[in-house]
């Protein structure tokens, strides 16, 4: 699945390059690399344009030497955080056609990972755990000195009652 | 007397409350066996002797006063087999022994309860005429 989606995915990016450049005949992997960090407000346009973004939604990732080049940054925004009700092209991406997609997204379909906020916190998953523990193992201490059992005698087997050990009788 | 729930419920409960009336499930009577009977009492039996457990590879657990009747059920269940339908009233039987032993033992913890309290009760009594 993952490297099907991969494909799939390769194939729309090389479709949006389109918008800006021609479409080549052949395709390497040098061509999916990102152009240089934009310096000039020329670049940044020409690059929100290359990627299909409007120039204010445009936000390339920081030089620092960990950035992706012009690669725009999309947000912290994994595949079921999109709406699941929506007519995409791509419904298993949730990805219309020419739309970019964020750097990581192999790791974010939907299958795999979310990025949502958690609806309970962990502070709330510790003391529910906490309180749920100490319930229980408290009960088991407090009624350690009242057992339930069936009123029962011992099993009596013929083995003790060998060599006038004890003696069994019949009520 | 109520159900058999509502008797267990009253004899563990009784053990939180007064547990030197209410003997205990793990040890065994301690009163003497004889102990208010004019004649003697009848001895339990069993058919099988111990080599014959031992032969018939009866796990120690299953090594009671029913084991005899378990002895003849593995014997027919391994000279009928596949048709171990023909062992239902053989394993009905030890079933049978089994309900009685069981029995007896619901009998023994009353008796050794009822005696409990029969000495609490004396117990009580010289603890009156003394005051």
């Amino acid at each position: 699945m993952n490297r099907l989606a991969l494909i799939r995915s390769s194939i729309i990016f090389n479709q949006a390059r389109s918008f800006s450049s021609s479409k080549p005949a052949l395709v390497f992997a040098k061509d999916f690399k990102p152009g240089p960090y934009p310096e000039t407000e020329a670049e940044r346009r020409a690059a929100a344009k290359k990627y299909g973004l409007k120039p204010e939604d445009y936000q390339p990732y920081p030089n620092d030497g960990f950035g992706y080049g012009d690669y725009p940054n999309l947000g912290r925004i994994s595949t079921d955080m999109k709406s699941d009700w929506g007519d995409y092209d791509d419904p298993y991406l949730k990805r219309n056609f020419g739309e970019p997609i964020v750097v990581t997204q192999e790791q974010l379909t939907a299958e795999k990972v979310t990025l949502r906020p958690q609806r309970v916190s962990f502070s709330n998953i510790i003391f529910w755990f906490l309180f749920g523990s100490v319930t229980y193992i408290g009960l088991h201490y407090l009624m350690w000195d009242y057992k339930c059992y069936i009123p029962l005698a011992p099993k009596q087997y013929p083995r003790d009652a060998l060599n006038e050990g004890e003696k069994h009788f019949k009520i | 007397m109520g159900g058999a729930t509502s008797q267990y419920f009253g004899t563990f409960s009784e053990s939180w409350s007064n547990p030197n009336v209410v003997p205990s499930v793990l040890d065994k009577p301690k009163h003497d066996p004889l102990f208010g009977f004019q004649n003697e009492r009848e001895t339990r039996e069993i058919k099988a002797s111990q080599d014959d457990l031992y032969w018939a590879k009866i796990p120690a657990s299953r090594r009671d006063y029913c084991a005899d009747h378990l002895i003849e059920f593995q014997r027919c269940r391994k000279q009928n087999y596949p048709f171990l339908s023909k062992c239902e009233h053989i394993k009905h039987e030890w079933d049978h022994c089994q309900n009685e032993d069981t029995i007896l033992r619901m009998k023994e913890f009353e008796r050794e309860r009822r005696l409990l309290k029969r000495e609490e009760r004396k117990r009580l009594r010289e603890e009156a005429v003394i005051q």
